[in-house]
């Protein structure tokens, strides 16, 4: 299983949302109608490809519960993507997006791509937040926007491989610094840049982390 | 064949009956389940799947969860449940692990009930009784097949106790459980009832008989008392963990006893699973002494008796029947396989001595000093070799320390869990092999969840695993401190920092890998990001207190170890610790800088106030004047931001006499000016220093405290400045700078860098004291400027030697800055100075220039 680059991202946002449902959907293409609460932090894996590249997806599907906030924090470090998802449903999950927005922004990193997700688009009946309404909070925090059903799988694959685009974008554009870790990707094994020699024969004191001469 | 016929039966049944109350139905499946134990006397290793015990939990389950849809009050499945004690029964049969699966299976059944039911059921007695007893049986210092299941047990309870936090008493306070097993039931669970603070009134409702003091109707078939014997023949023969337990009194572990015995857990031995994650057995570490692979060679199989609750009346006759016959079972003495040379021996001595060294490996859940039933429980999943179950240990265990409880924060800071968290982080710093290179360390980007799944397969570089392993527990341990309640959080930094860098890194400093250990070091001290952990390292490294120094007294044992460090013969082991410096520096760590140089400096010693006064060698006549009018008083009209020291009007004085002092036939850059091309790039991270520094307090401007006011205070004003001393660091980098033309470019190149992040700090004292060449110094104090001057010296009378001198400096320009690798160039360590004289200037001379321009 290799690949070219391995992005990080985290499921976020508040409880009963669809949040797992979204990630077994994705990663196992089917729909569990009662799913237990997510309690700590689930794991989930796939494969996709962009641009002709082989991307491999690590995701973690977070708790929803305020109980486990102070573990979601420590997970949005390191993280290259955030799915934010809301339910259409509920007003109340709408309405705390501002709280998780901030949230992520003061713990990840500054280039994380935040997807905003308006969940459960299946049950259009039941209706409680407007599609405009998400695509006006997406604008103004600048965020990426898609309503989504794990139910019916509808958008879902979009959903996590136009936040692949976005950061692969990014990387192409020269935000990203792939050799650090810390932002959540990871170059395939096969992929590996000639690593930098040493200090001496390396743009000379520029060479130096942080020396800020040449 | 007959459980085939049973089911074929049942189904027979099924569609003859009319239908069933939910209740009926209820009863039901549970007298099928224990229907199990009455046929299967003689063979009760029957596999749990033909059972159909599963199914029928299942069916509880359902009918539990139907009944409370839609329902506010308790429905009478659930009343039944708790009325007749079914879950204690449960839990004696996972003790038992009779049939074989059964613990799994009712972990699971529990954990869903409890995490899915809307009511809080965790506060009733016939709930957390046997929860107690399921938690008791979860113990991570035995490797079990059922690792998973046990964890997302008890994550389930921090949840619950997080979501219904007055939970943390019961499900924490070991003397509950203690009660639990005494007699006087009733009285508990008055008080029991009492301290559940947020059971609506009406659940209290006398009505209810739900939620009265139940008497005696329960049966224990299992009476813990009666292992008492059991535990002591354990308490020997398991191998010792390492010990954390000290002055324990003999009474404690004699109280303890009753409640050790539940954690008689019966593993069976063919069931160990060496899930080899982790490759801290490949090495010599404490953690494999800590994790004995090897599981009892006899299973204790859990022992039965009723002799204490015999007299039980109010059983339901299946039920009793059904665990009588169990009970005899298991009271089969073939069955009872304690050791016979521990057997007896339960006296008073044997016990003292035991209690005194060791924590037994099969009681974690109680450890002496702590009622963290719960924490202890997680706790002891914290080594365990499976990375997915200790991840989710980590989980639970930061949930539970960031509870907003301080009693509880305080029972939690007293446990294990510090000990624990640092002694793997030592475990997990030993199994790194001492090959590793040095450099590689800085490139180990990790977090401890985020990592947890791929850092097995990631190598690349030998080593790396380790290196990776390391610093995510440190990660988890910063992050636990950062979320943990501020009790928890102290007592953790604490402990690492005295267990871990005062006892395992300070000794380590002189061996003979201490080039690889500072790198190590230098990588924890940036990744190292909550402020308690932060406070205590700084300590660490260079001394509570905040008092200059004597020259030649030494009260910081860290720091001079790292600064004779860098006066060995060993490039590399200087060159490291530069980089150590470098980050202790860049962590702008208030206690860090002050004790370094800062205390040194600001009584401004370094400073001639006659030179000032006389206005020889005056910076300017401006400048000249703002002295006289700032003596002894900080203008505080002034712009906040706006400091003259950082931005004096000889700018351009100042900046030509660093830009001047490498002399033409030495310089190899046709463009003197070209210091400007490092700016933009120090003007960034000044922008990033100011921020990280506004809280600091720093003074505004460097200003001689008023000496003429008082004459008494001159005459020691004088003395002072006579015996200007920098510091212990400050003199070290003076003389490696003053050593340029003989150091190894690498070298020079570090220093270089050290002296520059000092350099961009706004600091007047600092600043002025490095970047202000034309402050009157006071006679015989060295200083940056003054040392360079001699370097140049130097070289002005040893480069031109050579004939060829302008070329060679030219090609080495080219091999050092351009990275031109075709022209191979000898290196020379006289010319490879020059030329980072030469750069080092220019730099100095942007940074003067870029603190000037931010602070106009």
């Amino acid at each position: 299983m290799s690949y070219a680059y391995l992005f990080k991202y985290i499921i976020i946002g508040d409880t009963g949302v669809g949040k797992s449902c979204l990630l077994l959907q994705f990663t196992d293409k089917r729909f569990q109608p009662v799913h237990d609460l997510t309690i700590g932090v689930e794991f989930g894996a796939r494969m996709i490809t962009i641009d002709g590249k082989q991307i491999k997806l690590q995701i973690w599907d977070t708790a929803g519960q305020e109980a486990f906030r102070s573990i979601t924090r420590s997970y949005y470090r390191g993280a290259a993507g955030a799915l934010l998802v809301y339910d259409i449903t509920r007003r109340e999950t709408f309405n705390h997006l501002t709280t998780w927005l901030e949230d992520a922004r003061q713990h990840s990193n500054s280039n994380m791509v935040i997807m905003l997700i308006g969940n459960k688009s299946d049950l259009d009946s039941r209706r409680e937040v407007r599609r405009e309404e998400g695509e006006a909070f997406a604008r103004e925090h600048g965020l990426v926007f898609m309503e989504t059903s794990a139910k019916t799988a509808a958008n879902v694959e979009e959903a996590f491989i136009n936040t692949a685009k976005e950061i692969y974008e990014k990387i192409q554009e020269g935000v990203f610094d792939i050799n650090n870790e810390a932002n959540g990707i990871k170059i395939g094994p096969q992929h590996s840049p000639t690593s930098p020699g040493g200090l001496a024969g390396n743009g000379g004191q520029g060479g130096a982390q942080g020396g800020g001469c040449c | 064949m007959i459980s085939g016929l049973q089911v074929a039966l049942k189904n027979a049944i099924d569609v003859i009956a009319p239908p069933a109350t939910p209740l009926e139905d209820f009863t039901y499946h549970w007298k099928q389940l224990m229907n199990f134990y009455v046929n299967h006397l003689s063979d009760r290793k029957a596999s749990i799947e033909s059972s159909g015990i599963p199914r029928h939990l299942d069916r509880l389950l359902e009918i539990l969860l139907t009944e409370e849809k839609g329902e506010d009050s308790p429905g009478p499945c659930l009343e039944y449940l708790l009325q007749h004690r079914l879950l204690d029964l449960l839990a004696t049969l996972a003790g038992a692990e009779t049939p074989p699966g059964m613990r799994l299976v009712c972990l699971s059944f529990l954990r869903k009930l409890l995490g899915r039911s809307k009511h809080p059921l965790l506060h009733h007695v016939s709930v957390y009784a046997p929860v107690h007893r399921l938690i008791a049986l979860c113990n991570g210092h035995l490797a079990s097949p059922i690792e998973a299941e046990e964890i997302q047990f008890l994550l389930t309870l921090c949840f619950l106790v997080c979501k219904y936090p007055p939970l943390t008493r019961i499900v924490n306070d070991a003397s509950s459980v203690h009660r639990e097993n005494s007699v006087p039931k009733e009285d508990t669970e008055k008080i029991d009832a009492q301290r559940i603070t947020y059971v609506p009134a009406r659940k209290r409702n006398n009505s209810n008989p739900l939620f009265e003091p139940l008497n005696t109707q329960a049966v224990m078939l299992i009476n813990p008392n009666l292992f008492a014997t059991d535990s002591e023949g354990k308490l020997s023969h398991r191998p010792e963990r390492y010990a954390t337990d000290k002055n324990t009194s003999t009474q404690d572990i004699l109280d303890k006893i009753p409640k050790t015995t539940r954690n008689t857990s019966t593993r069976s031995s063919g069931s160990i699973s060496l899930k080899d994650v982790e490759s801290i057995s490949e090495s010599s570490s404490p953690v494999s002494q800590k994790l004995p692979q090897d599981p009892l060679p006899v299973t204790n199989q859990v022992v039965s008796n009723t002799n204490d609750y015999g007299s039980s009346s109010q059983v339901p006759v299946s039920m009793a029947s059904a665990s009588y016959k169990v009970e005899n079972k298991f009271q089969d003495p073939t069955n009872l396989r304690i050791d016979s040379d521990f057997a007896s021996d339960n006296n008073m001595e044997y016990m003292k001595e035991h209690s005194k060294n060791h924590t037994f490996l099969e009681v974690p859940p109680v450890t002496e000093n702590s009622k963290c039933f719960l924490v202890d429980a997680l706790i002891s999943y914290l080594n365990t070799a499976d990375n997915t179950v200790r991840v989710r240990a980590c989980e639970g265990i930061m949930v539970l320390a960031s509870l907003d409880d301080s009693a509880f924060a305080h029972a939690v800071s007293r446990s294990d869990l510090p000990t624990v968290l640092s002694k793997r982080l030592e475990a997990l710093y030993n199994s790194i092999p001492a090959h590793v290179d040095p450099n590689d360390v800085d490139e180990v980007d990790v977090t401890w969840g985020l990592d947890s799944p791929m850092w097995t397969n990631d190598n690349k570089f030998p080593g790396c695993r380790q290196v990776a392993a390391f610093f995510m527990w440190l990660d988890y341990c910063d992050q636990l401190i950062r979320e943990a309640h501020l009790e928890v959080g102290e007592a953790i930094a604490k402990t690492i920092t005295v267990s871990f860098f005062d006892k395992v890194i300070t000794p380590a400093l002189v061996d003979h890998h201490v080039v690889l250990i500072t790198a190590l070091l230098t990588k924890c001290l940036k990744e190292i990001s909550s402020p308690l952990l932060s406070t205590e390292i700084s300590h660490w490294l260079v001394g509570q207190h905040r008092d200059p120094e004597l020259p030649n007294v030494w009260t910081t044992p860290i720091l001079h170890r790292l600064i004779d460090n860098c006066c060995t013969e060993s490039n590399d082991l200087t060159l490291e610790t530069l980089k150590l410096f470098e980050e202790m520096i860049e962590k702008r760590n208030e206690h860090i800088l002050h004790c370094l140089v800062l205390t040194y400096l600001i009584t401004r010693g370094y400073y001639d106030n006659s030179a000032a006064d006389s206005a020889i060698a005056s910076w300017s006549d401006e400048e000249d004047e703002r002295e006289r009018e700032k003596k002894g008083t900080v203008d505080l009209s002034r712009e906040q931001n706006h400091s003259r020291t950082l931005a004096p009007t000889n700018i351009h004085r100042i900046i030509n006499c660093f830009l001047s002092l490498v002399p033409r036939q030495l310089q190899t850059d046709s463009d003197v000016n070209n210091y400007e091309r490092y700016m933009a790039d120090w003007e960034k991270q000044y922008s990033t220093v100011l921020t990280d520094c506004a809280l600091l307090a720093w003074p505004l401007e460097a200003v001689t405290i008023d000496d003429s006011a008082s004459s008494d205070s001159r005459p020691e004003a004088d003395h002072c400045s006579a015996r200007f001393y920098m510091g212990p660091f400050l003199t070290m980098i003076l003389d490696k700078v003053s050593n340029i033309p003989n150091q190894r470019y690498e070298i020079n190149l570090q220093l270089t860098v050290v002296i520059s992040r000092l350099a961009l700090l706004p600091h007047p004292y600092l600043h002025e004291f490095l970047l202000n060449p034309l402050l009157p110094l006071a006679p015989g104090t060295k200083s940056l400027f003054a040392c360079l001057q001699r370097v140049v010296k130097q070289l002005v009378s040893d480069v031109p030697k050579t004939q060829d001198y302008k070329h060679i400096l030219r090609s080495t320009r080219q091999r050092l800055l351009e990275n031109c690798s075709q022209e191979p160039v000898k290196e020379n360590i006289l010319y490879d100075s020059v030329i980072i004289t030469e750069e080092f200037c220019k730099e100095l001379a942007a940074i003067a220039y870029v603190k000037y321009h931010r602070s106009m």
